[in-house]
Order: structure tokens, then C-alpha cells, then sequence
């Protein structure tokens, strides 16, 4: 038992001095030289960042837009300061601190500090999280009228908006669910921040980047020309929370400053089609088949959560490809058998595992935390099935959820605070002398 | 149900919401850093690819490459200079290892020479690191500098790395620099 191990040992040595490339154990070759004139050793210059990009300065920033908007959207229900704000916070947003770190991306460092040990997480990060969360449960989608570069940038763009048909709406509105969903998985092990990887607009805050991601940018921007907001309805996976959040917001945006004349002026006027026309008391459908209904779900429920739990699992074969660890854990196994090619100065070009030998990296503690990645992911993915089926079947329960009103009324989880209604309303246009 | 009952539960549910929210950033609050992270490269994984210069999101990089000269040997014939068997040891272009020429070489004194990174040429391409760290010294080695980098919450370079060599560094000490270990 011990001889094995101390020849464990020995040839993990051999194999470093021999196998592997020597690169890291030959630098230093050369003395230092013993200058004879009175020349100084110049010393490595280390530039800083601007203060104006500090995330302080940006986070205190954030907090004054949010309560600007509040104060804008409730106080003076003002559609044409807001379009300021909205141009301002996009220009120091945006273009002026780069887009990072936002809220949206902001997820991914939060769940993965939540799931591992030892992730380097600041407090304005968490603050950058929770901020706009605590508006949403007070005072609505605040977050995503202005403070959101993301969504200030579409704001901007929308020209024509037209009604999206409600099927379509109601399917594309679950892709959210299912993004964040990923991109938690990815987050918290260590795959990788997928959120950031598809920014589609940070490429045009900094007048650079991926053209795949800069191209699909501007395809968004265009389809968001009639099509409001096409990203931050039908992809933001912040707006999962922000929708949840706000379910409950204490103060809600009311059209009409005084009594709704059931126009359907603010209907049309809105880009998101967050405004829902006056209900019927009298359902066509009876109570009963609306029970009966609840009832088969609740009888699906665990097959549907079964179902999920082998989607799961199914999920892991391709998922467990994107692990860095398992990855080079795999290509090892192959590297064993074939030649390790030589690198030039003109062909540098290395794999990840390749560099990780040359680096004499621990191939035992390497397949150790490989083996732990692939536990974590599997256990994760498993949760993911599981996420999948509670909003299947939260969908499925909303869809028959009976709503009765008798004027237009806001829907707070849609609305992203754009105060357009505002400026269609006929009664707040009478009471500012406007008709 | 009464239309204040349905207030009241309403804000019921808000304050347990805003609890749990306040509850869980405590608890992460605690855990967390009090400085701001930034992105740095640890010189002693890097294996010089190159990737750093086509995959950041700036053009050129944010990473250049910097010279610990404490550690440089001023060798006359530098091989984070010169290409392999050059026709001569000048200033001459068809000498040089650098692709743009953001190598400043100055006479010190027989036989030592300063070798100076020009950073507004230098466009992280690690040529000269690969060169210094496989003959020489590995005094030349790449540093994301931080009056550029736009500090990317998921850094494209640390997706393209092949060494796992980027990290998050504290915001007030954001360079790893190589010393002199001699």
C-alpha cells in the first residue's frame, strides 16, 4: 500500500521532469547585471482606474436615478422628464462606465457566492442586486424605466410599436424563466457568466466587441423598433425577478389622474401591452371546469416533476462538456495517448489541457475537484428540472386565475414605467390644459 | 373579502418579501468584500498564447505587456527582442520580435541594454513574453492595465484563457508584478 503510493509520487515527478514541458522552472537565467555608470533600475508604472467609473460612484448614482424615477413617474407623472433621465442614465450607464457591473449580470455573481466557497464578491455588487429588487417591491418596475442601461438603449428605439398576438406573447414571455434558470446553473458551477458572454448591447456601449454579439445586437435594436423592448420582455432574466417582485409593489401606476373614462386611449399607447382592458364579471366559463382543471393539475403534478427530473439528467451529458474542469479532465485522458506537438513563436496556440501540464499543474487534485464539479452539476441540473416544471406549472395556474375590473388597470408586473399612458390619458391631458 | 383585508395581506406578503430580500444580502453582505474586484492576470500561469489580444472586447487589449526591470538581465542579444537568428542585433524591423515595434532598445552601457515597452504600440500579442520567458529571464510578462480594461463582470479574455490565469484582485492593489526573486 505505501510502496504504490511513494510510486504514485515518483512518477508524477518523472513525468514532470521529463514528459511535461520545462517552460516555468527556467526562468532566471541570466544575473542581475552590476551597472558601473550611475544608471537607476526604472520602476514598473502601475496605472489606476478613474474614479468616475468606481463602482460607488456609480451605485450612489443608481440609488439617485431610482429615486428620481420614483419621484418623476408618481409625483409628477412626467413622460417628458423621464425620456431626460432616460437619455442621461443611458449616457453614464452606457456609454460612460461600460455597461458592468449591472443588475442583470449581476445574478450570476450572486449565485455563485451563495453556492461556493471562496468567490471574491464586493458589497456593491450585492447592493447593485438587491437595490432594484427592493424598489420593485415597493414601488414597481422602476428599475427598467430608467436606471437600466439595457433597457434605456431600446427605450430609445421604439418608433412603432405593435400589439404582439397573445399566444405569441404569452410563449415567448417563458424564455426568462428558462434563461435564468441556465444561467444560475452556469453561475454557480463555475461555468462561466453566460448572461455577460450574450450581452447584446454592451458592444455598442464601448464601441467594440464580438460582431457575432454586435450584429445580434442590432438585429434586436431593429426588431425593437416595432416590437418594444424586445430584450428586456422576452430574454432579461432579471425581469423573472422584478416580475415576481412586483406582483405585490405598494404603490402601482394609475392612469387617469382622476376617473377612467374607458377610452382605450392607454392601451394603444402602451409599448408592452401591460394595460389590460375592463373585465366581465360574468365568465363564460363555469366554476367547475376551472376547479376541475386545478384538480388535474395537481394530479400532474408529480409526473411533471418526475419528467422534469429526468430532463435534468438528460441535460448533463451536453452541459458536462462547457465544465472547464471536466474538460480537461477528458482531454487528458486522451493527451496520454498522443504527442504533445511542440510550440514556435508563430504558433502559440495551446489547449487547455496542454497548458495545465505545461504549468505542472496536480493531476490528482485536478480529477479530485472534477469529480465534486460533476456531483454539484448533476445535483444542479436536477434543481433545474425541477424550476422548469414550478413554472410550467405556475403558468398553467395563472392562465386560470379569474381577473374582474371595471376600467383599464396597469399591469405592475408588465409595466416598465415608461409613462406613456400618462401622456395618452384624456383626463390627465384636461387637467394639465393640454385638451 | 374586504378591500382592506386584501391591502392588509397584500402588505404582509411585501414586508416578508423585503425581509427575505434584506435577509439573504445580509447574509451575503457578511461574506462579502468591502473593496471592489478588478481583473489581473497571474504572470506565473500564463503561457504566453496570445489570446489575449484577439479575445478582449477592446481593440487593441486591455492586457499589455510590462517589464519588471529588476529581473531583466539587459542582455545584449534579448530574445523577447529578437526574432531567432537574426541577421543583426539593430533596431532593424526584420529583426525585431514585436510585431509593432513597441520595444524601445537604449544603450546602458557595454554590454547592457534598456529594453522599454511603448504601451500606446503594445497591443498584448505576447510575443515577447513567449520569447523572454523560453530564453531568458521572464522579466517582459502581460498585466491587464487598468486605465483601460472596462472591467467586464465576466471577462472575455477569462472564458478564452487556456491557463486559468485571470483572477479577481482587490481594486487598491490591482497588479500582480513579478519581483525579483533573485
Amino acid at each position: 500500500m505505501k510502496i504504490s503510493k511513494w510510486l504514485k509520487v515518483f512518477i508524477v515527478l518523472l513525468l514532470q521532469l521529463f514528459v511535461l514541458f520545462t517552460n516555468c522552472f527556467a526562468e532566471y537565467r541570466f544575473p542581475k547585471p552590476e551597472f558601473t555608470s550611475e544608471y537607476q533600475i526604472p520602476i514598473t508604472t502601475e496605472p489606476h482606474s478613474l474614479l468616475t467609473t468606481n463602482p460607488i460612484f456609480a451605485l450612489i448614482l443608481l440609488c439617485f436615478v431610482l429615486m428620481l424615477t420614483v419621484i418623476l413617474l408618481y409625483k409628477f407623472r412626467s413622460r417628458f422628464w423621464l425620456r431626460i433621465l432616460i437619455i442621461a442614465s443611458l449616457f453614464y450607464f452606457g456609454f460612460y462606465h461600460g455597461g458592468c457591473i449591472c443588475s442583470v449580470g449581476s445574478i450570476q455573481n450572486i449565485f455563485q457566492t451563495l453556492f461556493n466557497k471562496n468567490v471574491y464578491i464586493p458589497s456593491t455588487v450585492i447592493a447593485v442586486f438587491f437595490l432594484p429588487l427592493l424598489t420593485a417591491v415597493f414601488f414597481g418596475r422602476i428599475f427598467c424605466g430608467a436606471a437600466c442601461p439595457l433597457g434605456a438603449i431600446q427605450e430609445l428605439f421604439i418608433i412603432r410599436p405593435i400589439k404582439v398576438p397573445h399566444m405569441i406573447d404569452s410563449i415567448l414571455k417563458l424564455f426568462p424563466y428558462i434563461y435564468l434558470g441556465i444561467a444560475v446553473v452556469f453561475a454557480s458551477c463555475n461555468m462561466g457568466y453566460i448572461i455577460c458572454k450574450y450581452d447584446f448591447f454592451v458592444s455598442f456601449f464601448r464601441f467594440s466587441g464580438n460582431t457575432s454579439i454586435l450584429v445580434a445586437g442590432g438585429v434586436i435594436l431593429l426588431i425593437g423598433t416595432v416590437v418594444a423592448r424586445p430584450y428586456c420582455r422576452y430574454i432579461c432574466p432579471y425581469s423573472v425577478l422584478l416580475r415576481f417582485m412586483s406582483k405585490f409593489s405598494a404603490q402601482k401606476v394609475s392612469i387617469t389622474p382622476d376617473n377612467c373614462i374607458v377610452c382605450h386611449l392607454c392601451k394603444d399607447s402602451c409599448p408592452v401591452g401591460a394595460i389590460h382592458p375592463p373585465k366581465p364579471t360574468h365568465f363564460p366559463e363555469s366554476k367547475e371546469l376551472a376547479l376541475n382543471r386545478l384538480r388535474w393539475i395537481a394530479v400532474m403534478t408529480p409526473i411533471l416533476l418526475l419528467l422534469g427530473i429526468m430532463f435534468g439528467m438528460a441535460l448533463y451529458k451536453p452541459l458536462s462538456h462547457m465544465h472547464p474542469e471536466i474538460k480537461i479532465v477528458r482531454k487528458l485522458e486522451s493527451l496520454r495517448t498522443s504527442v504533445i506537438k511542440e510550440r514556435d513563436i508563430y504558433n502559440r496556440d495551446i489547449t487547455d489541457a496542454e497548458a495545465f501540464l505545461e504549468k505542472g499543474g496536480n493531476t490528482d487534485t485536478l480529477i479530485q475537484s472534477a469529480m465534486k464539479s460533476q456531483k454539484k452539476l448533476k445535483i444542479a441540473l436536477i434543481f433545474f428540472g425541477i424550476y422548469l416544471v414550478l413554472v410550467f406549472i405556475g403558468v398553467l395556474i395563472k392562465a386560470t386565475k379569474r381577473r374582474t375590473n371595471t376600467e383599464y388597470v396597469v399591469d405592475s408586473c408588465e409595466c416598465i414605467a415608461c409613462a406613456r399612458c400618462y401622456q395618452s390619458c384624456p383626463r390627465q391631458n384636461k387637467i394639465k390644459g393640454l385638451l | 373579502m374586504t378591500e382592506k383585508q386584501q391591502y392588509s395581506r397584500r402588505q404582509f406578503i411585501r414586508w416578508l418579501i423585503s425581509g427575505f430580500l434584506f435577509l439573504i444580502g445580509g447574509f451575503l453582505f457578511v461574506k462579502s468584500r468591502r473593496d471592489d474586484f478588478l481583473w489581473q492576470i497571474d504572470p506565473d500561469k500564463c503561457v504566453h498564447c496570445g489570446k489575449c489580444a484577439t479575445a478582449c472586447v477592446l481593440t487593441p487589449a486591455a492586457v499589455k505587456c510590462v517589464h519588471t526591470y529588476s529581473i531583466c538581465g539587459y542582455c545584449d542579444l534579448c530574445s523577447g527582442y529578437f526574432v531567432q537568428n537574426a541577421a543583426k542585433l539593430d533596431t532593424g524591423a526584420e529583426n525585431q520580435l514585436c510585431p509593432t515595434g513597441a520595444i524601445i532598445r537604449t544603450f546602458v552601457e557595454d554590454p547592457y541594454f534598456q529594453y522599454t515597452i511603448d504601451e500606446t504600440k503594445c497591443v498584448g500579442c505576447s510575443r515577447c513574453v513567449y520569447g523572454c520567458s523560453s530564453f531568458g529571464n521572464g522579466s517582459l510578462y502581460l498585466q491587464v492595465r487598468h486605465d483601460r480594461c472596462k472591467n467586464c463582470n465576466q471577462c472575455a479574455i477569462a472564458l478564452a484563457c487556456p491557463a486559468d490565469a485571470f483572477k479577481r484582485v482587490p481594486r487598491n492593489n490591482p497588479y500582480l508584478l513579478k519581483t525579483d526573486k533573485l
